[in-house]
Parts: C-alpha cells; sequence; structure tokens
C-alpha cells in the first residue's frame, strides 16, 4: 500500500476484519484530559467548551490517534442520566477535583417494573427523574443541550477525520435495571420474579434503541456506543446470561446494524467464558472494547474471524506502570491480537484520571513503531 | 448435618428454605443446630461455586436466604448463647473511593463462613480501619478499591496497619492484581469473593 490510509478508512477496514496500513489507535479521555490541561473535574462536568479544549490540548500533545470514543462531557446530568443512577458530582456534592462518583441504592422499585410493562419508558422516567436528583421539567433542555454540544463536537472532530465512536449510546436493559435496582436487588429480582423482569425488558427495549439510533443520526456519528457490565460472567450464570441478556443484546445489535449503524460494545469486566456467545452476533459489523480484564488474547481466538477486537491496556498498568511496560504490553497485543488486522489499540475503558502522560503517549508510539502491516 | 435445610439452602429455595426453617423452630428445634445447618448449606453453595457449578449471583442469593435464615432463628437463641463464630474481621473501601458491590458480597460470604465483620462502609479513612481493628483485635483488615486514584489512600491505610503487630492487609477490587498488592505493601489479595474468603481465613488462622 503506497498511500497511507486516513483514519476512517483504517477503521472501516478493521471492523470487516481486514489489513490496515497500521493498527488504529483510539482513546477515550475525560479525568485525564482535565488534569493534562489543568482544568478541575467541577469544571469539566460543567463547561463543555473547556472539556472540549481540554479534550484538544490533550490531544495534539500526545500526537494526535485515529478515533476517540467520546470527547467533552456535554453535561452534568448525563453521567446520571446515562445510567439510571444518582451520581456525586464534582463540585456539586464532591470537591472540585474529585472523580465523579455513582451512588448505588435501590431507587427502582418491584412495582417499578409493572409501571414500565403498563405505561411505558416514558411514564417510568416521569416518576424516576426526581429520585436520582433531575427535575423532570429539566429534562428536555438537559435532553437538548446533550444533544447539540454533541453534534457540534462530533462535526469538529469528524471534520478534521478523528472517528468518534459515541454517536448515540444505549445501556440495555439488564445494566439499567441492576443500576437503578442496585446490583443485589436486582439479583434478587431474577431468582423472585424472572417473569416481570423479561416482561419489563421487552416492553422496554425498543424505545431505549430508538433513542439511540435518533441520537445517531442527528450527531452525524452512526454508531451506537452499547455500554454493558452487569452480565459478565463475573456476576451471572451462564443460563442467566442466555435468558436475560443475550435476546436483547442480539436484537439491538441486528436493529443497529439494519439501521447503517455500527454498534460499538463497550464491554467492561471479565467477559472470557461468554466469549463464544458474541459469535451470534452478526460478524465483521461490530467492535468490541474489552477493559484489560477479558483475556484479550482469547478473545482473538475466539472471535478473531468474527468481531473487530479494540483494547486493552490495563488501568493499573497506566496509572503505576512504567512507559517501558506499556510499549512492552502494546507490542504483545499488536503481534497477537493485531495479528491479521481486525484489532484497535486502546487502553481499557477510560483512560485514568492518574494515567501517566508518558504512558499514554507509549500507547500511540507503540502503533507506529511496531503495527505496520505493509 | 446436611439435612432439608441445607439442601433448600444450597438450592437456593427461599420460600422452602424460610418455611421449613419456621416448622423446625415451631416444632421446638434446637436453635444452635438449625444454625449449623443453615452453615452446612453454605459450604455446599461454596463447593458449587468452586466447581464452576455456580456463580456470583447464586452467591449473593444464597447469602440472602442464609440470612434471612438466621434472622428467624436468632430470636430462639437462648441469652448469651449466639453462634460460633470463628474470627473477627474488619472490612471497608479505601479513602476516596464510594464503589461497595465487590465488598459488601464479601462481607455477606464471610458473614455466612461465621467471621464477626466490622463493616466500615465506603470512603474509609486510614485512620478509622486502623481504630476499628485495634478496638475489635481484628488479625486481618480487608480493604476493597475500585478507583486506580484510591492507590495513594489505600498504600496509606496498608502502611497505617503495620504499626498494628499481628494484623494481616488483605486487598481486592476490579485493579487489583499482585502489581497493585506489591506497590501498596498487602499481605495478599484475592481476585473474587470466594478466594478473598479463603484468604481471610488463612490470615486469620483458622481451618478453611
Amino acid at each position: 500500500m503506497s498511500q497511507a490510509m486516513t483514519s476512517e478508512e483504517r477503521i472501516n477496514t478493521v471492523i470487516s476484519l481486514k489489513e490496515p496500513d497500521r493498527v488504529p489507535v483510539a482513546l477515550y479521555m475525560d479525568a485525564f484530559a482535565a488534569h493534562h490541561a489543568g482544568i478541575t473535574l467541577a469544571e469539566w462536568v460543567s463547561d463543555y467548551e473547556k472539556g472540549e479544549s481540554a479534550v484538544e490540548k490533550t490531544f495534539a500533545d500526545l500526537g494526535g490517534c485515529d478515533a476517540m470514543i467520546r470527547t467533552g462531557c456535554p453535561h452534568p446530568d448525563s453521567y446520571a442520566m446515562g445510567a439510571a443512577i444518582r451520581t456525586k458530582l464534582p463540585g456539586r456534592d464532591l470537591p472540585a477535583d474529585a472523580l465523579w462518583q455513582y451512588e448505588e441504592a435501590p431507587v427502582m422499585t418491584v412495582e417499578d417494573y409493572d409501571v414500565i410493562i403498563e405505561q411505558g419508558l416514558a411514564a417510568f422516567w416521569q416518576g424516576y427523574w426526581p429520585r436520582i436528583g433531575i427535575d423532570p421539567a429539566n429534562v428536555p433542555s438537559i435532553a437538548r443541550a446533550v444533544s447539540d454540544n454533541s453534534r457540534s463536537g462530533i462535526l469538529r472532530w469528524q471534520t478534521r477525520g478523528v472517528q468518534i465512536f459515541r454517536g448515540g449510546m444505549a445501556v440495555l436493559p439488564f445494566d439499567m435495571f441492576s443500576f437503578a435496582r442496585s446490583i443485589n436487588e436486582f439479583i434478587f429480582d431474577l431468582y423472585r420474579r424472572p417473569e416481570k423482569v423479561l416482561e419489563a425488558t421487552e416492553a422496554c427495549l425498543p424505545d431505549m434503541v430508538e433513542m439511540a439510533v435518533r441520537a445517531a443520526k442527528s450527531t452525524g456519528a452512526h454508531r451506537v456506543f452499547l455500554g454493558a457490565t452487569r452480565a459478565a460472567p463475573t456476576y451471572i450464570s451462564p443460563k442467566q446470561f442466555e435468558k436475560f441478556f443475550l435476546p436483547s443484546l442480539r436484537w439491538t445489535v441486528e436493529r443497529l446494524i439494519a439501521d447503517g449503524i455500527m454498534p460499538f460494545l463497550h464491554f467492561d469486566n471479565d467477559w472470557t467464558p461468554f466469549l463464544h456467545y458474541f459469535k451470534e452476533l452478526p460478524g465483521s459489523k461490530c467492535i468490541l472494547h474489552l477493559d484489560g480484564f477479558t483475556d484479550i488474547f482469547k478473545a482473538k481466538e475466539i472471535l478473531g474471524s468474527h468481531m473487530c477486537l479494540m483494547g486493552d491496556v490495563p488501568p493499573a498498568l497506566l496509572s503505576i506502570g512504567t512507559a517501558e511496560d506499556v510499549t512492552e504490553y502494546c507490542r504483545r497485543l499488536i503481534d497477537q491480537v493485531g495479528s491479521g488486522g481486525g484489532f484497535i489499540l486502546a487502553h481499557g475503558c477510560t483512560v485514568p484520571a492518574d494515567a501517566k502522560f508518558e504512558n499514554v503517549r507509549a500507547i500511540i508510539e507503540a502503533a507506529e513503531k511496531f503495527g505496520r502491516y505493509h | 448435618m446436611a439435612g432439608e435445610v441445607s439442601r433448600l439452602i444450597a438450592d437456593l429455595e427461599e420460600d422452602a428454605a424460610l418455611s421449613l426453617v419456621r416448622q423446625r423452630l415451631d416444632a421446638g428445634a434446637d436453635p444452635l443446630s438449625l444454625v449449623e445447618e443453615c452453615r452446612a448449606g453454605m459450604s455446599l453453595v461454596g463447593e458449587r461455586y468452586e466447581k464452576g457449578e455456580y456463580f456470583l449471583s447464586d452467591l449473593v442469593m444464597s447469602a440472602e436466604v442464609f440470612k434471612s435464615a438466621i434472622a428467624l432463628i436468632e430470636p430462639r437463641l437462648r441469652n448469651g448463647v449466639t453462634a460460633s463464630v470463628i474470627g473477627q474481621a474488619v472490612v471497608g473501601t479505601a479513602h476516596g473511593d464510594i464503589h461497595d458491590i465487590g465488598k459488601n458480597i464479601v462481607v455477606a460470604m464471610l458473614r455466612c463462613s461465621g467471621f464477626e465483620v466490622h463493616d466500615l462502609g465506603v470512603d474509609v479513612a486510614p485512620q478509622a480501619f486502623v481504630d476499628k481493628a485495634r478496638e475489635t483485635g481484628a488479625r486481618v483488615v480487608g480493604i476493597s478499591v475500585l478507583l486506580t486514584t484510591s492507590f495513594a489512600t489505600l498504600k496509606q491505610t496498608v502502611q497505617a496497619l503495620r504499626d498494628l503487630s499481628g494484623v494481616a492487609v488483605l486487598i481486592g477490587g476490579g485493579p487489583v492484581n499482585q502489581m497493585v498488592c506489591d506497590h501498596v505493601g498487602a499481605d495478599g489479595w484475592g481476585k473474587d469473593a470466594m478466594e478473598a474468603v479463603g484468604q481471610f481465613k488463612r490470615l486469620a488462622g483458622v481451618a478453611g
């Protein structure tokens, strides 16, 4: 290949499981970018433009990359609303430079399953928002801010060729219920009222996915970020996975693909024993982003000919390891997981707030140094 | 010891297990031996987990059934007679971190195993761990951590606990591995709840 590919070509090539000119690199920088650019996390969550400038500076100082999952925080309440969970925010509930954190509690009740089944998702949200500290009267303006900021940010990055993976986002009902009920109560529900959980899942899934599709179309990045962590084998059995999660995952992925939208599967946690299930999803259409807990080398063996893999420098390595450790690990990833294409080099989940700058740069340099296919 | 109550708990038959416990209590069964039957049920759960037949959700559900069963039995225990305690444990989430899913599961499993657990909750200051360990005479302190940004306070806590003689420190949580364990100077780490319970027993010097 004589001419270098664009980032878009590189990403499309690896999604279709072929070899690009070199291994593409993707990053997800939030608190790390804020720290690097010298703004507080309170500013990060509340001032979209400041956040975007922080990402811009960090991106430039690192020397750039092919793709980012998401850039600035489009609205402070987007964390709580995205995961349906009460959230402690820096500058509001926490010191200005503390990380935002989810405050998990059984806020959703058993009766709420019936509200979803009988009255629909919108009616549920209307009653639910105040319980996690959001005034329903503000929801339309929050939604507008999220949509406007995401659209302008995505347009800006994509115009200059940097690919953004989160055009819209969805959390599947299993994870949403688990956050909203709290993990313990939700696990009890799986034993005490399994039919109720399934009925509520079916009742709300189409609306949740529809919203994500609309968002992806309006932002211009035809990719939907599907975040999952609670259906991992760390928590549930294969039987529970097959019954409560896999059908909605399969339905959602097929629905997105039918609409020309790429499902970006951001799957935190250790999914290793469940990797074979991913073969049931359409081939060469998705990216599976692993966070360092799943054995990505095993994932290559099982899914290498089926799905593009992305990952997975572990957070601890970026925070307390050395740049040499990161380089060495990336080299292994490129050699093994990158073999034959179908791979995007990245860290797990997000770059940790306290990652060392030279460690993050080592990821990008490793792709340049060891990641050439031709 | 593995009678019908044990079997029902091990099979996660919540309603059936609890109604049998009620029946047995009403029929004048010895509360202490019922507690032992419940524990035997939890041992079966542990065995099934070790064999890969049970998963974390099964552990969580079994701990819930166990807790409800014990709540039924406890009022029938005579004053001063309590179920035997195999050791004291202090547990909490590191300072600056409010994640508690893993910690709560470990606490539940430790209690099922017979530990008296002093759960300090989340975002626990180093001194609070030290004070509680001193007050209770616990030989093992377990600290949970999810955020890499709390490694620094985790390390401070481990160091503060070093001043107490005979206290071992265990860590656990998402990002924890041998590198993190070495970094903070802990005595051990557990990759999941059952391994954590095994480590607690080992460090507390009680039979596994």
